[in-house]
């Protein structure tokens, strides 16, 4: 065993050598300056487990931790409900827009309930992909009320959702300034009205394009 | 290199803390909190000077390591054991707050000047024969000088007394990870001590 290979496996063993192997003993048995090397790897670990304790935390340690807590609280606690209402309106925005494209299929499955089956298909919003599954393919004999409900539902989501279902579908796109009057975000926040106003607007051109056989040819 | 007046107690007699405690914290009660880091800051403040040696950075990265502790306290199972799980998240944090503070320092640094050779607080030169607590402090200093990845695994291993497969499971890596760092930062620090016998001889 050369030199450079026996310093190699030392670099990679326990200083105590349990788990040299017979090359690398008899290596160092006869090269003493394998030898010293090793010894200064030993010295490394023996300064390490020596060294002394760390000194004390700072006494004010405690109190610009809370202070930090007390900062983070009063920020995250807006945005956590900005960010909440953001979620809430675009859960209900997708909503108008699955809203027509569901119409269809649930008039396929049970021709006899059209607009009232699909409002109430609405308000019992599936949250889950296999209630979603459920509901497409419910037979037209099960009754409207035993579609899954919502559990897991934020409140504040079916608040906005029931009050746009109970609300009829606007007849004339929603401009930008009417969401704006209507939604008093904050200023970090008003770059999503772009996106809303289009989302909201989505049903009414679905369904004036249906009309005029656009979609299906 | 600046020291404070107290030391900190080993850590075979640190408290663990109350279940209780750590309960009334999740449950957003910040004077539970606030006792929760009275608890844990030794632990923690260790941690973060072995990887800093230094006073204020310590204090810093000991404050970053407990607001992510708030933040993330919701996300604690009280039915497992809370030190391994705060031990995971301390020195995490700890280690990419100490990433953060040098890129920031870094970059504050004149181009081609590298923090390794340059340490931050130089301490005036050991004399012709370094004794060996000189010996043992500019090799702790040569500690926290490398990566913060191998800084925490040796500062654990060797001074924390953690074995290989606690730091492994701290840390969320592999054994052989944790071998690899720990022997490779020895060999570092080995030929750092080396260059500095010699340059005092």
């Amino acid at each position: 065993m050369r030199c450079q290979e026996a310093r190699l496996a030392l670099s990679q063993l326990d200083a105590d050598l349990s788990a040299a192997g017979p090359d690398l003993v008899h290596h160092l048995g006869a090269c003493e300056t394998c030898q010293a090397w090793h010894a200064s790897l030993v010295e490394v670990e023996d300064l390490l487990r020596s060294a002394p304790p760390p000194p004390a935390p700072p006494p004010d340690l405690g109190r610009r931790v809370m202070g930090d807590v007390e900062v983070l609280e009063k920020v995250a606690r807006p945005l956590r409900r900005q960010r909440a209402a953001v979620a809430a309106l675009l859960v209900a925005a997708s909503l108008l827009l699955a809203a027509p494209l569901l119409t269809p299929i649930s008039a396929r499955l049970q021709p006899e309930i059209t607009k009232s089956r699909h409002d109430l298909a609405v308000v019992n919003l599936p949250t889950r992909p296999g209630d979603l599954a459920q509901l497409l393919t419910t037979p037209p004999s099960l009754h409207v009320n035993q579609l899954p409900r919502p559990t897991h539902l934020l409140a504040s989501t079916r608040a906005v959702v029931n009050e746009i279902v109970a609300t009829p579908l606007p007849t004339s796109p929603v401009s930008q300034a009417d969401l704006a009057s209507a939604l008093p975000l904050s200023p970090a926040l008003t770059g999503l009205l772009g996106l809303l106003t289009l989302l909201l607007n989505i049903p009414l051109l679905l369904r004036t394009s249906r009309s005029s056989g656009e979609i299906h040819s | 290199m600046s020291q404070l007046g107290g030391q900190a107690p080993p850590p075979s007699s640190r408290p663990s803390p109350d279940p209780a405690l750590v309960q009334r914290a999740q449950a957003g009660d910040r004077s539970a909190f606030a006792e929760l880091v009275d608890v844990l800051s030794p632990l923690v403040h260790a941690i973060a000077w072995r990887m800093t040696r230094d006073r204020h950075a310590a204090a810093d990265v000991s404050q970053e390591v407990f607001l992510q502790l708030w933040r993330k306290l919701d996300r604690y199972d009280s039915a497992r054991a809370f030190r391994p799980w705060f031990s995971r998240v301390a020195t995490n944090t700890a280690i990419n707050a100490v990433k953060r503070r040098r890129q920031r320092e870094t970059s504050l640094d004149a181009p081609g000047v590298s923090e390794a050779n340059e340490p931050r607080e130089p301490r005036p030169g050991p004399p012709e024969r370094a004794s060996k607590s000189e010996r043992q402090a500019a090799l702790l200093d040569e500690v926290a000088q490398l990566s913060p990845s191998y800084s925490a695994v040796v500062s654990l291993h060797y001074m924390q007394g953690m074995s290989v497969a606690k730091i492994a499971e701290v840390l969320g890596v592999p054994i052989g990870t944790v071998k690899i760092r720990l022997f490779r930062g020895r060999a570092v620090l080995r030929e750092k001590l080396q260059r500095l016998d010699q340059k005092n001889s």
